[in-house]
């Protein structure tokens, strides 16, 4: 019972520090705003695209609106075959923001459960488990996603499965650290000794302490991720039927003009930084509550 | 050679300003051992600090002067402090343990405090690393160690050996001890005071217990809220202490030369929250003898005898008050205020 | 300190033919047809079964594992369709300019990283600091193609200061390894892409070395380097910045994986024929021996990296014993 309560005052006293902070933290409330509202251009990129992403556009005399500057009609401009680059970057959010949320889900999924059992049996698991997060620390993150996405059918699916496959190695070792400092706790021992199943004690006493920074490390798998399928698709292996911002990069770099509309090229890439920057400023927040170290300075 | 006048330091926080170290003024002669005490947060380290300006960031001397050899060294400029430090004032810090940079071995860091401030060469910095070593009692090869490689007691002789180096006018000691077992504590100790005595240096001696202050220093200043209580010669003040708060420390602390098995009494309740300025005696909270006069003025230091200096106000009923001091009950009765005072507030 | 480094040798040849066996797995269980891994789709039916039996793919998959790790010990890769060569050959012609570019780009961000990271932390609170701070959040947020497409954009394409592709002008040729290398038309083709790698590169040693830095100079031997009358440089460089440096060694490893596949990127923005211009294209051409070839090599130089730079953390740190 005592346990119990105490983990809830915890839990409610977690969520204060982090939404006091946010007051405080000016760049943690641009973040959270910044990020609301690409959430917002996600979840209704359909509507609010004027066009679609493939459609080609002309002017009044029927000729191909052929690599236009920005204008009120096309904020960001046309590419090279008449297409509206705003339309395409809005569309794009919504991939973005669907690879980044479900690759970083499976990955802290994966790299917590992985990470608790290495860290709360300990011994051979624990060795076993490790060797193997080893072995993924020596794979080359990059060439490995090229090499599976070319193998396997260029779509949105596997280049999720790719990222995860790799990178859910990161959160485990993390997650396996902490549990390996909590798993001496006294509440733990005592459950221990009440008889306590290993799942129930995992799932009950474990789980709850480490949920804080699983949370911040999915935070930073999200950009992982979404930097990731950025450079998948610019390379050239992204879904071919999916509008993303690195495929858009993609068309702008195979077609020659990167090296001149920049209206092509620039609105992709900020949108990138400024997804990732508005995470960032998030997940450094939540780095103040996990880690009360931190917060003093 | 040394005199502090009036040293006021202050600290600004979140919360606002903390005045650590109120009015205090004391003087040092050559080959003096002075001892500074007090509970931990009475002021005394940050006096030690102030002393090398080496106050951290947020703290900063807010008034009085420190004078060394007639030369005021608050306003001096860094690259002048700095060339004082380690060759005319050393530290010996605080704690012993983590003073030492684990990258570098011994031998080196000492050499290098050497070559900071003398342009002897390599050769002649290390003999005298193996010089002060012998001082210590450590062994030549001891000096290619890496501090990882010492025991507690090593690393602290070796920070000793570092201080000794440059032969200083005076040595800091911030509670050089603590970290330390009771025994090793006190061979190192004895050997502190017999260096002090051949190389004829002056020192300051930081800590927060008395009976250390009773073995080795000369003279004793008893600092209380940032303000000095009690300041007198060693002998005068341990056969007969003025001030209340310095009968209570006597109480607190066992000394290690007179085991009479007598109780330990601590003084009850917490030193005062200096971010709030406060009429009267910083005692007074504390105190068993305080009267209103105590809680409304603050009282000066005044002479008691010659060399020999209190802060209260009721230093001529203090015969009646060591007697008092040694009941048990006296105490007990600060307790029980404290606590009627505390209770109705939550 | 040498049983170390062989022990630790030793775990990097097993952990290499577990990768292979990964690689080799990936490939022959691929979809569609297996055998495209090996031989060249577009060749006629009969010479292409004349091959599958050549190179033994209509064997058992255990046998074929058998041959391809008897090859791989023995370096061969087998041979790339496109150049019509062995692997071997053309890592070999294309390692030199990737191992240039990378070390080019890591020197710079690594150097200059940890001196701005340690000067920002001394300098806490200023202005620099966060300019600094904000600057290598954004560029941890940039993606690092886009950064070098822009640069292109910038200074080849508007300000004509460099150089937009490749390694050296179009028709030069060099014979020796210096010809081709240690000349000004190399270095003037270097900067760019060595720029944006580097600034890639330096948010990672950079925000490190502040944060450690910041740790460190709270550490009482700090305190006793002031007190011993030491120069503030000294001070700085010499006794936080040594220590603080020790974090960033460990994150440097862990680092290095991830650093590979911005120099990917980035050879393909700046067509420097490197590895991994190499291995994008050897993938779009269905070049398996080859991108296998390649894959096999990036892994041994990543641990070989890790090996690296875990032996400097032992020589950075006395306490570290060799186990």
């Amino acid at each position: 019972m005592k346990i119990r309560s105490r983990r809830s005052v915890n839990r409610q006293s977690l969520f204060y520090i982090f939404w006091s902070n946010l007051k405080r933290d000016r760049l943690a409330l641009f973040g959270v705003i910044l990020l609301l509202c690409f959430i917002f251009i996600g979840v209704f990129a359909e509507s609010l695209a004027p066009h679609g992403p493939r459609e080609r556009h002309y002017d009044a005399e029927g000729s191909i609106r052929r690599l236009e500057q920005p204008s009120w009609q096309y904020p960001f401009g046309t590419t090279d075959v008449g297409r509206d680059i705003f339309s395409q970057v809005i569309l794009g959010t919504r991939t973005a923001l669907t690879v980044g949320f479900l690759a970083a889900v499976l990955v802290t999924l994966v790299g917590s459960v992985v990470g608790i059992i290495a860290g709360y049996f300990g011994g051979w698991i624990d060795t076993v488990l490790m060797r193997i997060v080893d072995f993924f620390y020596a794979i080359p993150f990059i060439p490995f996603v090229i090499v599976l996405s070319a193998i396997l059918q260029p779509s949105m699916w596997n280049i999720i499965l790719a990222v995860s496959l790799l990178s859910w190695r990161t959160v485990a070792r993390i997650v396996r650290s902490q549990v390996l400092s909590i798993a001496q706790r006294p509440y733990i021992k005592a459950a221990r000794v009440a008889g306590a199943g290993h799942v129930r004690i995992m799932a009950r006493y474990i789980l709850p302490n480490v949920i804080p920074l699983v949370l911040l490390e999915m935070a930073f798998m999200v950009n992982w991720a979404i930097m990731a399928e950025a450079s998948v698709a610019f390379l050239g292996f992204g879904d071919p039927r999916v509008t993303s911002w690195g495929q858009i990069l993609h068309i702008n770099f195979v077609s020659g003009y990167s090296r001149l509309a920049w209206w092509w090229t620039a609105p992709p890439g900020l949108a990138i930084v400024l997804l990732l920057l508005s995470i960032f400023f998030v997940a450094r927040s939540l780095e103040a509550v996990v880690d009360p170290r931190l917060r003093k300075r | 050679m040394l005199e502090v006048q009036n040293l006021s330091i202050e600290y600004t926080t979140e919360d606002g300003v903390l005045k650590a170290v109120d009015d205090v003024s004391f003087n040092l002669q050559r080959g003096e051992s002075l001892g500074i005490v007090g509970e931990s947060g009475c002021g005394k380290t940050t006096v030690a600090k102030a002393l090398l300006r080496l106050l951290p960031e947020n703290g900063a001397i807010s008034g009085g002067r420190v004078l060394f050899h007639g030369e005021n060294l608050v306003g001096k400029s860094p690259d002048h402090m700095r060339r004082i430090r380690h060759s005319k004032i050393a530290l010996v810090s605080q704690s012993a343990m983590n003073s030492l940079n684990p990258v570098y071995t011994v031998g080196h860091q000492i050499r290098e405090g050497i070559l900071a401030h003398s342009n002897i060469g390599r050769h002649a910095a290390h003999a005298r690393c193996v010089e002060v070593f012998g001082m210590v009692g450590l062994e030549e090869k001891r000096l290619s160690s890496y501090p990882h490689q010492l025991s507690g007691g090593m690393k602290q002789r070796a920070i000793i050996a570092m201080a000794l180096s440059l032969e200083p006018d005076i040595i800091v000691a911030d509670e050089p001890t603590t970290a330390l077992d009771v025994v090793v504590q006190g061979r190192i100790l004895q050997r502190i005071r017999a260096i002090q005595r051949q190389i004829s240096t002056s020192m300051i001696f930081i800590t927060h217990d008395i009976s250390v202050v009773s073995e080795i220093c000369e003279r004793i200043i008893v600092m209380y809220g940032g303000k000095i209580m009690e300041q007198a010669d060693s002998a005068s003040f341990f056969r007969a202490p003025y001030h209340p708060y310095s009968l209570g420390l006597q109480n607190a602390f066992p000394s290690i030369t007179d085991i009479t098995g007598e109780e330990l009494v601590s003084i009850p309740g917490t030193p005062p929250n200096l971010m709030q300025e406060q009429p009267g005696c910083r005692f007074q909270e504390r105190c068993p003898f305080a009267t209103s006069q105590c809680r409304s003025r603050t009282p000066p230091l005044v002479k008691v005898k010659s060399n020999h200096h209190a802060a209260c106000w009721y230093t001529d009923q203090v015969n009646d008050f060591r007697t008092r001091a040694r009941n048990r009950d006296t105490w007990e009765a600060v307790r029980t205020r404290i606590e009627q005072q505390e209770t109705p507030q939550q | 300190m040498l049983a170390y480094i062989v022990k630790r040798l030793l775990i990097m040849i097993v952990m290499l033919l577990l990768v292979a066996t990964m690689i080799f797995l990936m490939f022959r269980t691929m979809p569609g047809d297996p055998t495209a891994s090996m031989v060249d789709p577009s060749i006629p039916r009969e010479a292409r079964q004349a091959l599958l039996e050549r190179y033994g793919l209509h064997e058992s998959l255990w046998t074929q594992y058998r041959i391809f790790m008897r090859d791989l010990v023995q370096l061969d890769f087998g041979n790339s369709y496109f150049y019509n060569r062995t692997v071997l050959r053309v890592i070999g012609d294309r390692l030199p300019a990737t191992l240039i570019l990378m070390l080019t780009a890591m020197l710079f961000a690594y150097t200059f990283g940890i001196l701005w990271g340690a000067w920002m932390a001394w300098n806490r609170g200023s202005r620099l600091e966060s300019v600094g701070v904000t600057f290598s959040l954004i560029f941890r947020s940039a993606p690092t193609f886009w950064v070098g497409l822009m640069a292109i954009m910038l200074f080849s394409v508007t300000l004509g200061w460099f150089p937009a592709q490749g390694m050296r002008t179009t028709g030069y040729v060099g014979d020796s390894f210096a010809e081709v290398f240690l000349n000004r038309d190399f270095v003037r083709h270097l900067i760019l892409p060595a720029f944006v790698a580097g600034l890639y590169f330096l948010a990672t040693p950079l925000l490190i070395m502040r944060n450690s830095m910041l740790e460190v100079m709270s550490e009482d031997y700090i305190e006793m380097a002031r007190a011993k009358g030491l120069r503030d440089r000294s001070v700085l460089y010499k006794h936080a910045a040594r220590n603080a440096l020790l974090p960033v060694v460990t994150a440097g490893a862990l680092f290095i994986g991830a650093a590979i596949g911005g120099q990917v990127l980035i050879e393909v923005v700046f067509s420097w024929p490197g590895l991994g211009r190499e291995i994008v294209q050897a993938v779009t051409r269905s070049d398996y021996p080859l991108a296998q070839g390649i894959f096999i090599i990036i892994s041994a130089l990543v641990m070989f990296m890790n090996l690296v730079a875990d032996i400097l953390y032992a020589f950075l740190d006395p306490r570290i014993a060799y186990r």
